[in-house]
């Protein structure tokens, strides 16, 4: 143990397109201690993964390291000068250094049972016998905190969630026996109480045996909670390094800044702005010669852009930032732009005129087997469930995946028919309507979706699509009225009306999610189901969507039912807050109130799984782990849904249902607690 | 004033119409390929249509004195073994190659990517017994199902047009009835029914468009199989009647002379050859500007 265990200077990678290279990572250098956890963060296309990837020369397709030195132990040996292909990298790779990456479901083989692929890595790399490595892949399924690995060792990817794979994944690594774990946005695509989960067992890994890591993520929360040093990344190079807590609490970079004020908080006060970065971060093929953030900066300085691309210089011992701008015009700026913040917030009013009322709701889908489709069980996915949006008003859905929210929202919309319970816009009952008597009411709702690619069709020029609901619902009858409502829309999500002839695919996911946002709003609908809409979107550029959707709400008195799983988010935007569970509701409270005071042990356990992006509230908030995962909709529990995976489940909760009971003011849950 | 500001706007729509045109045009014909393969195309049609003039004899006249000649000045591309003139044949066989090629594909594909729908947008019993009838034709050697139609129908060339296109239905069917399940779950689909958009219009906007690119390659190729799939049926001798000339019956008759006289049957065959790669590069040419993600990209 002779210092630094990883050190990486200087890297560049560039990618081959033709005869043109574009130079991806741009000088990039850091360095990791024994045992230390660090975080690189940034949005997609900073260059993070391609980092990680070039330091062990596994890069995809045309892409090559053209130049900087990557050394471990300190040995004076560059590993840049072995070819890729050679046996000292292949050693290198999962001897030394092991990673893991977003999609666990691709990364293990579906027909080999996955205590076989973990024991052949132990094989491999550690040369044991196969009885041994046996025994080694149990432990090592042990250690990653998969419950029964013995029985489990037998069983086939396909067996396992999304979560168990994860850990299948990171038993997988373990068995080369690295000194370096890097988790390349491993926890992206789960649950936030499954990604809490995993994370906790990185740290004890790294905490039981010393191993260093290295997480990548875009997620600021997650850095603040775990890493004890950090990376921030912008277009290809390292903009801000430094401790944790000083990057959190004294950010120098613009950029860095930037991202912090354009996250929404779980401890946030109830009228916090968000205030968004601009724009869209550069291609690497056209990133400037100055400042690759200055079009972007809401610092800038028009020196900026005569100087080239900013050092990383020092600013306190170990924190360095790559800015032009001193300490005093930095200073002098932020009063600007906090005066200003105050304008960005729209004005919220909520009416008594009450837009959607859901009583009682139930939507249950049968299963069915085998060639007679004989009904073998049904599932509630909406289960008995009742609120009231008024007009102007926000109401988030909250839950893990799989509890229902967007079956809920797709019922309301009547795209599927409720199995009972009532359905009231303004009023009039839709629940039990064909599909013929509910077309009039149909332009009075519209809905966003997650994903901003498949949900434009990417055939239709965007004018087209923005159009759609138009023609449809014969709102417009000339062409000319439909021309000029479409500019009208256009401009209202803030879009430029010279792009309508343009396709989906000329556009980036904010400006999609724009679109889709535009072709909502065509129908003056009164109410909006907005699924996840900001989740596949990149930090920065969700605030801008955020902030329009409330811009929009505050214009048009807009109801909406915002589903989302990521709390801070939900929080920020809504007025009251539905914790849903296996189609149950568990909790209905104001936003403020249910960080403040929740009520439910389920929202207790998906808060404190929430991590702030702030080192030092972070380490006073209690982590109540969560244990296990969503059941699957063939097992339910008896009694409370929750019985199996609350900490205070007793006899009663595995007999009766809870019921929702009043516990405060505008504040109900169901628990017997 | 507003007639005015509309008289603008009109003239702006025109404009953008154009522009759209234009850029369509553009994204086809930009592409070398495409311009050989449209201009190839154009040849074999025009050629069909003028064979009156511009073949040098009579397709169908014999000359006992002149068999089997190998090119020369008279007959440039030779005679068969009945003295008829090779040149002039392919000259007026390309009638009958382009008529029971191109029908045939028409038929079949209109008819494939009707059924196609219909069975992924009803799905349940419709799809069901839909699906099990393709399965019966593809289980069925194509030689055996023409053979049939022929014997019941004749063998006019719009016969053979009907029958082979008949025979290669069931293959547009499950393309197209895959593609339209596929697109059928996407988003911008469901946001359409969210609307309350008719299904007969989500078909005809939504997915007829998004399904079109594989359908277009798979039509273009299909055109040179049945070509050749005629000449199988003129070699069973129950094709075009003899002595009406088309490729595929040449290419037939000249095998017995690939020693010989090997031009007897290498030239019709190069010119089926030549007439499916054109159309296989126009066709590409056509799916790459129709579709609006590859338009530009040349």
């Amino acid at each position: 143990m002779s210092g630094t265990l990883l050190k990486v200077e200087d890297l560049q990678t560039k990618f081959r397109a033709g005869k043109i290279t574009t130079l991806v990572v741009d000088g990039v250098s850091l360095d990791l201690e024994p045992g230390e956890i660090i975080g690189l963060v940034g949005e997609s296309g900073s260059g993070k993964s391609v980092t990680m990837l070039s330091t062990i020369q596994l890069l995809p397709g045309t892409g090559f390291v053209s130049g900087g030195r990557v050394e471990l132990d300190g040995d004076g040996k560059n590993l840049i000068n072995y070819s890729p292909k050679s046996n000292e990298m292949r050693k290198i790779r999962g001897g030394r250094i092991g990673m893991i990456f977003q999609e666990p479901m691709t990364s293990l083989n579906p027909i080999m049972k996955v205590g076989e692929q973990i024991r052949e890595s132990i094989m491999l790399h550690q040369g044991l016998s196969a009885g041994e490595a046996k025994k080694k892949a149990i432990e090592m399924m042990d250690l990653v905190a998969i419950p029964d690995a013995e029985k489990r060792y037998a069983e086939y990817p396909m067996q396992f969630s999304g979560g168990m794979r994860q850990r299948i994944m990171i038993a997988m690594v373990l068995a080369g026996q690295p000194d370096i774990l890097v988790a390349d946005e491993a926890t992206t695509a789960l649950d936030v109480t499954i990604q809490a989960q995993i994370l906790e067992t990185i740290r004890d890994l790294s905490l039981k045996t010393g191993i260093s890591v290295i997480i990548v993520t875009h997620n600021l929360g997650i850095i603040a909670r775990y890493a004890q040093r950090i990376y921030v990344m912008y277009a290809g190079g390292i903009v801000e390094q430094g401790m944790s807590a000083e990057i959190f609490h004294s950010p120098q970079h613009p950029y860095t800044r930037g991202l912090l004020n354009a996250i929404p908080r779980l401890d946030d006060p109830v009228d916090r702005v968000l205030i968004p970065i601009p724009g869209m971060p550069p291609m690497p093929q056209n990133r400037p010669q100055y400042c690759p953030f200055y079009d972007r900066c809401l610092y800038r300085h028009d020196r900026c852009l005569t100087l080239p691309k900013p050092e990383l210089v020092e600013y306190e011992e170990g924190h360095f930032f790559a800015c032009h701008l001193d300490e005093n015009e930095k200073k002098a700026k932020k009063e600007e732009i906090d005066r200003q913040v105050h304008q960005f917030r729209p004005e919220k009013i909520i009416l008594d005129e009450v837009c959607l009322e859901v009583n009682n709701l139930i939507k249950s889908f049968d299963v069915t087997r085998g060639f007679l489709q004989k009904k073998i069980a049904v599932i509630n996915a909406v289960d008995d469930i009742s609120f009231k949006i008024r007009k102007g008003e926000t109401l988030g859905v909250v839950g893990e995946s799989g509890c229902g929210k967007t079956t809920l929202g797709r019922t309301i919309m009547r795209m599927y028919t409720p199995s009972s319970g009532e359905i009231k816009l303004f009023g009039t009952n839709i629940a039990s309507m064909n599909m013929r008597e509910i077309k009039p009411y149909r332009k009075q709702m519209s809905m966003i979706f997650q994903d901003p690619f498949s949900s434009l069709d990417p055939r239709m020029s965007v004018g087209a699509i923005v159009a759609q609901p138009l023609k449809i619902s014969k709102i417009c009858k000339s062409t000319t009225e439909i021309y000029n409502r479409v500019n009208e829309l256009f401009e209202l999500v803030g879009l430029d009306t010279s792009m309508r002839e343009r396709f989906p695919h000329e556009f980036s996911g904010g400006q999609r999610q724009r679109i889709g946002i535009a072709r909502a709003l065509a129908s003056n609908p009164a109410l909006m189901i907005c699924d996840e809409p900001i989740s596949a979107l990149d930090v920065s550029i969700q605030a801008q969507i955020t902030n329009l959707l409330e811009e929009l709400q505050s214009k048009f008195n807009l109801a909406y039912l915002f589903i989302a799983h990521d709390l801070a988010v939900v929080k920020h935007i809504s007025d009251k807050i539905l914790v849903m569970y296996l189609g149950r509701v568990m909790e209905v409270a104001l936003s403020s109130d249910i960080y403040e005071n929740p009520m439910h042990p389920y929202t207790k356990a998906l808060l404190s799984a929430v991590p702030v992006a702030d080192p030092l509230v972070e380490k006073t908030r209690s982590f109540i782990g969560l244990q296990g995962e969503v059941p699957s909709v063939f097992n339910r529990p008896k009694g409370c849904p929750f019985n199996n995976r609350c900490s205070y489940a007793q006899e009663r909760c595995f007999r009766e249902v809870p019921q929702l009971k009043e516990v405060g003011k505008e504040h109900t849950m169901a628990c017997f607690l | 004033m507003s007639d005015s500001v509309n008289i603008i706007k009109n003239q702006e729509k025109k404009r953008i119409r154009k522009e759209k045109n234009k850029r369509l045009f553009r994204a086809m014909f930009d592409r070398k390929m495409v311009r050989v393969g449209a201009v190839g195309v154009a040849l074999f049609i025009l050629i069909a249509i003028f064979a009156g003039v511009i073949a040098p004899h009579d397709p169908n006249a014999t000359d006992v004195s002149a068999i089997l000649q190998t090119p020369n000045k008279v007959h440039l591309l030779g005679t068969d073994q009945y003295g008829r003139d090779t040149l002039s044949r392919i000259i007026y066989g390309s009638r009958i190659s382009l008529i029971i090629g191109v029908l045939a594909v028409s038929i079949s594909c209109v008819a494939g990517l009707t059924i196609g729908l219909i069975s992924a947008y009803f799905g349940g019993w419709v799809d069901m017994i839909i699906m099990r009838l393709c399965e019966v034709v593809i289980s069925i050697p194509a030689i055996m199902i023409n053979i049939a139609l022929i014997a019941i129908f004749g063998n006019t060339i719009y016969d053979l047009a009907v029958i082979l296109g008949i025979s290669t239905i069931p293959g547009y069917i499950r393309m197209m009835r895959a593609m339209a399940l596929n697109i059928r779950r996407s988003d911008y689909v469901q946001v359409a029914q969210m609307q309350g958009a008719r299904s007969f219009y989500i078909m005809l906007r939504h997915v007829l468009p998004n399904s079109i690119s594989p359908l277009l390659v798979m039509m273009m190729t299909n055109v040179g199989t049945t070509i050749l799939a005629e000449a199988g049926l003129s070699f069973l001798g129950i094709g075009i009647t003899i002595p009406i000339a088309s490729w595929g019956s040449m290419v037939n008759q000249g095998r017995a002379y690939l020693i010989s006289n090997p031009i007897l049957a290498i030239a019709p065959g190069l010119c089926v050859s030549l007439l499916v790669i054109c159309l296989n590069t126009l066709g590409d040419g056509v799916r790459d500007a129709i579709d609006p993600r590859l338009r530009g990209e040349v």
